[in-house]
């Protein structure tokens, strides 16, 4: 049984065609019929049916990471070789898969664009009752909506231009830009961008505070936690490295492979690094990532209880 | 968490301990200000793995294609973007080709357009050669999914980057595939390397999905991530490894032995020792806490 | 048609039928447990500081008539977020009995749709439906400082008592850590990246570190599926401990007193050279595949004989049927050639293979280990220097790059052509009086093989 690739799918149809208006009008009907059945269904056959997509829909991704991809096909001189052309049936289903994967993503990414307005309406409801009873700090939330409305505005206007507009692609350069992309600029590389920046800087400012309050010598832990600290810090100083390796050089047999060398700041710190936190994120990390195989496991099969499912 | 008597006055100790915040973070601010004023020398000695990041992008042949992965935006440039800096300045010395793709954030390609032109100017003032769009680099935008483009760009390039257009020269939009940069660009391998500046967790998504196919690759990353990053550099996944402000210096100061004359210091030399002014802070205000701690201990002994 | 595999796909060029294996058995671990778990009720958990602080922090919101904050990090919902919530269900349930209000701050629209759901069934749950304000769970921002800024600006005009800082955190984990601090809120963390763990540390309450948040909720619910995975997971745990120990094991009869001549070297690549994951012979007139050569074609390989260190370069013939793997060319020790030939038996020893037409690509060592090529232990203020470092083979008209030379003896770095002087000592065309002291400086110095001809020395 040999698939050959599709080129045109049921769904494919020309670019803004009364055809393709058609089928999405047609989608949209199914869909909406679909979600009123699953509605009236008893309260039983929901859980099932909800365990039952969510199994076919982990199962893809299952066998995305473990069918074996089809090798590419190519001439030794880059030309390809005709598309499509399965041997057996292991290859055909690794090309079946490997072709539905931006269909499926889309699927994703279709969802979390549709709730990303579920996002926004629960921003709106929650400044826009602010702003309309005059609660505390209402000034905040006009600035919000100000934001937020410009920000939509200036954005889909530069893009429509710079996309859908006959000659957009002089846009690219500065000297040809309009009040749009101007505004564009101003709101994105201007505003938000700087702003960005300005957070992150504030971050010095709190690791300050947190050193200074956090870091007491109280426990044995905290001694070595510390010292561990004062070392790398005096790493990442060049001049602090520099006396104190010139320090140790003076000592016999520091630079011709003695014993003496290893204490210079920079074997200290390549020891510590390589020895202590190297092992130890590695262990972290071996054991968050069967951490997150497990947890990905009992959501596939619906078998986490409590909270995520309907249990 | 106590609160303090209000009617005793404070001992020596717990002023120590309780210094008010505006006031560090005032010192805080002179002492990371003012060495920017003054150009001072600090000596440094790169690590290992910087100088294994500038051995590789060293011995790249001339005409050769990289691939540039520039995941940082304006908020961590003092370190990104010091190594962004100090690895187009060695790709256009070198006269290897780069194409610049996205996978982090949909500003990131304009900054490291901007950056590109910024220093391809700078380049050509001081009679470099500096680098064309489309003949010596293209950018190939932003690409939404970071996993799935990781997986296609491993699978197959041609598909990955098939549908990104670049601007000519002239002006007019081309298939980025027929740029002379990726005209000869098949499958993954033709790439001499790859080299990711992050400031993000696309750093793993890279190694997980590139790693181990036979392309080199290399990282530029933030200090803070420094350390995760170089659990990979330790298990031969990396060729090389640039982390934070240090690692720009170091970078710098590689440039510097190699190509004598030309501009090679930016923001590592600038910044340096402000990091070193603040850092001090940082040991000053840890001392001065724990030496609060030691006479509010004693005074109560 | 040509005889690879279709059971050999791209993704599993470099581990083999290995790393399936290896995922399948861990996979079984985790069900296998979950299955038995049924049986056995009273199963052991050690106990985990930051969980048993959670009911704590809730009765100190309670009687301070403050808030209680939750964050589930930034990510997209995922394993991490999903657990982040199953955690603030059961928050949530404590703070609906003492009738504590709750403040669920979202940074991703699909975070927030489920997080609404989970929060509102906790309530009811509970049987107190009535006491859910739909406000409590809200979706700020997804734009990481964005998000940032609006979730200290709530913490600091709610006064928030207790913070519950669970999921993905990036950057701004320190911002959250420290306005929380400076309201006097105690503070229950926990990062998956190991980047923001110490941030954590530092400046919060308790932290769950690593694997002990995906322990939470097995923790806190004590019901036997989760239990039973925790154990499968201990399982895993346990086999990659031993397999880490095994290889150890393994390796070290190649060390030590065991060892033939080590020679210390980075990995050697050749990156002039397009390098292929695998070359296969396919039978003659077939069509290749970039990773393909004809049966009886003659290809370059790379051999670095363990006993003398040498790199001997020999030309070998692609077998039919018989797959030659790219592998980096490293020291041969005994160890190495046992374990290939039991995990991939078709695989011929340490071989490096790249495409006929291609230029030989250049080795490039690196002089700064101390059993390598020597090091630069001193230097003479002359003009040309005299440089010297033991036992360096160089031999005259080699190329030799310097660099790391700083201050004074910078004038070091670069790429100079070499005459020896003997077999400790060489020269190079650098004038060098006027450099200074040659104490603490630690030059490195890489060494490209090219061919020089002898006794010619090049300008």
């Amino acid at each position: 049984m040999l698939f050959a690739q599709v080129e045109k799918t049921f769904w494919a149809e020309g670019s803004g065609s009364s055809a393709l208006w058609l089928k999405i009008l047609m989608a949209v009907v199914v869909g909406f019929g679909l979600t009123f059945a699953m509605l009236k269904l008893p309260a039983r056959g929901r859980r099932t049916l909800v365990v039952g997509i969510t199994f076919l829909a982990g199962l893809y991704w299952v066998l995305y990471y473990l069918w074996p991809q089809p090798l590419p096909g190519r001439l030794a001189n880059g030309s390809p070789l005709p598309h499509g052309q399965p041997r057996d049936l292991v290859e055909s289903v690794g090309f079946w898969i490997k072709d539905a994967q931006p269909v499926v993503s889309d699927f994703a990414n279709i969802l979390s664009s549709f709730l990303l307005g579920l996002g926004v309406f629960s921003i709106i409801r929650i400044h826009g009752r602010k702003l309309f009873r005059r609660q505390p700090d209402w000034g905040f939330s006009a600035v919000l909506f100000l934001a937020m409305i410009a920000m939509v505005i200036v954005g889909y206007v530069n893009y429509y231009q710079t996309r859908y507009t006959p000659g957009s692609s002089k846009l690219e350069l500065p000297s040809n830009w309009g009040s749009w992309q101007f505004a564009n600029d101003l709101l994105f590389n201007g505003l938000l961008q700087q702003m960005d920046a300005a957070m992150f800087s504030v971050i010095a400012f709190y690791i300050l505070s947190a050193a200074y309050r956090a870091f007491r010598i109280r426990s044995v832990e905290a001694t070595i936690l510390l010292s561990t600290a004062l070392i790398v810090i005096f790493s990442l100083m060049g001049i602090v490295a520099y006396e104190w390796n010139n320090a140790v050089a003076h000592i016999p047999g520091a630079t011709t492979g003695g014993i003496a060398g290893n204490f210079s700041l920079t074997e200290i710190y390549k020891w510590i690094n390589q020895n202590v936190q190297t092992p130890a994120i590695r262990g972290i990390d071996f054991g968050v990532g069967i951490g997150a195989l497990a947890m990905g496991l009992r959501l596939w099969l619906s078998l986490e209880r409590g909270g995520a499912s309907a249990a | 968490m106590a609160t303090p008597d209000p009617t005793t006055p404070k001992s020596l100790g717990e002023k120590l301990q309780s210094l008010p915040r505006g006031i560090l973070y005032l010192i805080l601010v002179i002492c990371t200000s003012v060495p920017l004023f003054f150009n001072i020398p600090v000596p440094n000695e790169p690590t290992q793995a910087a100088k294994d990041l500038f051995n590789a992008l060293n011995s790249l042949p001339a005409g050769s294609t990289v691939l540039v992965g520039s995941d940082w935006t304006v908020s961590t440039r003092g370190e990104t973007g010091g190594e962004f800096d100090a690895l187009i300045r060695i790709l256009m010395r070198k006269g290897i080709k780069f194409a610049v793709y996205t996978t982090a954030d949909p500003q990131a390609p304009e900054v490291a357009r901007d950056e590109i032109v910024m220093l391809s100017e700078d380049e050509k003032k001081h009679g470099g050669k500096g680098v064309e769009r489309w003949n010596d680099w293209v950018s190939l935008g932003f690409f939404p999914n970071a996993e799935a483009t990781a997986n296609l760009i491993a699978a197959d390039p041609t598909k990955a980057f098939g549908s990104k257009k670049d601007v000519k020269p002239d002006g007019t939009l081309g298939s980025a595939l027929s740029s002379p940069v990726l005209k000869d660009i098949k499958t993954l391998t033709d790439f001499k390397m790859l080299i990711l500046v992050t400031g993000t967790q696309t750093s793993t998504v890279t190694i997980e999905r590139l790693s181990g196919k036979g392309l080199p690759l290399g990282m530029m990353v933030t200090g803070v991530m420094g350390p995760e990053t170089a659990v990979y550099y330790d298990s031969r996944q990396l060729n090389g490894l640039c982390a934070g402000l240090k690692g720009v210096y170091d970078m710098e100061t590689l440039m510097d032995g190699t190509f004598k004359g030309q501009v090679n210091f930016g923001r590592g030399k600038l910044y340096y020792p402000t990091l070193h002014f603040a850092l001090a802070l940082l040991i000053v205000a840890v001392i001065v806490g724990n030496v609060g701690m030691m006479i509010s201990r004693k005074g109560k002994a | 048609m040509n005889n690879v595999s279709s059971w050999h796909g791209v993704q599993y060029q470099d581990t083999g039928w290995f790393g399936v294996v290896i995922t399948l058995l861990l996979v079984s671990f985790i069900l296998i447990n979950i299955a038995r778990a049924g049986k056995n009720q009273n199963l052991f958990i050690r106990r985990i500081a930051g969980l048993n602080a959670i009911d704590e922090a809730i009765g100190r919101a309670t009687e301070m008539g403050r808030p209680v904050l939750m964050v589930p990090g930034l990510g997209d919902l995922n394993a991490i977020s999903v657990q982040a919530l199953n955690i603030f269900a059961y928050v949530s349930r404590t703070a609906a009995r003492f009738s504590n209000p709750i403040r669920l701050c979202c940074g991703n629209a699909a975070v927030y749709t489920v997080a609404q759901e989970i929060i509102r069934d906790a309530y009811q749950q509970e049987g107190l439906a009535d006491r859910y304000d739909q406000d409590s769970v809200r979706f700020l921002s997804d734009r990481q400082f964005a998000f940032a800024a609006a979730v200290s600006g709530l913490i600091l005009r709610e006064q928030a008592a207790a913070a519950f800082f669970l999921g993905e955190f990036f950057a701004e984990s320190l911002i959250f850590a420290e306005t929380a601090n400076s309201v006097g809120a105690i503070q229950i963390a926990s990062s998956t990246q190991s980047t923001q763990t110490p941030f954590f540390i530092a400046a919060c309450d308790y932290v769950l570190i690593g694997d002990e948040f995906y322990a939470a909720s097995a923790y806190l619910t004590r019901k036997p599926v989760l239990v039973g995975s925790l154990i499968g997971q201990d399982w895993c745990k346990i086999s990659g401990i031993a397999m880490v120990l095994g290889g150890s094991l393994l390796i070290t009869p190649a060390l030590g007193i065991f060892s033939q001549k080590t020679i210390n070297r980075t990995s050697v690549q050749g990156l002039d050279v397009p390098t292929t994951v695998a070359y296969t012979g396919v039978a003659a007139g077939e069509p290749l595949r970039p990773f393909e050569k004809h049966a009886g074609d003659m290809v370059d390989s790379y051999v670095i004989d363990s006993k003398t260190g040498e790199v001997q370069q020999k030309q070998v013939p692609v077998v039919e049927g018989e797959k030659v793997d790219v592998i980096e060319p490293r020291l041969i020790t005994p160890a190495d050639t046992w374990l290939q030939r039991f995990f991939q038996p078709q695989k011929n020893k340490a071989l490096r293979v790249e495409r006929e037409d291609d230029p030989k690509p250049k080795e490039v060592v690196y002089g700064s280990d101390p059993a390598g090529v020597a090091l630069i232990t001193a230097a003479s203020n002359s003009n040309p220097c005299v440089l010297t470092a033991t036992g360096h083979g160089l031999k005259n008209g080699d190329q030799i790059t310097i660099y790391g030379g700083w201050g004074g003896w910078s004038v070091l770095n670069g790429t100079f052509q070499v005459t020896v002087l003997s077999p400790d000592t060489f020269s190079i065309p650098v004038d060098a009086s006027q450099a200074g002291d040659f104490k603490n400086q630690n030059p490195t110095l890489a060494h490209e093989v090219k061919p020089a001809t002898e006794g010619e020395v090049k300008k």
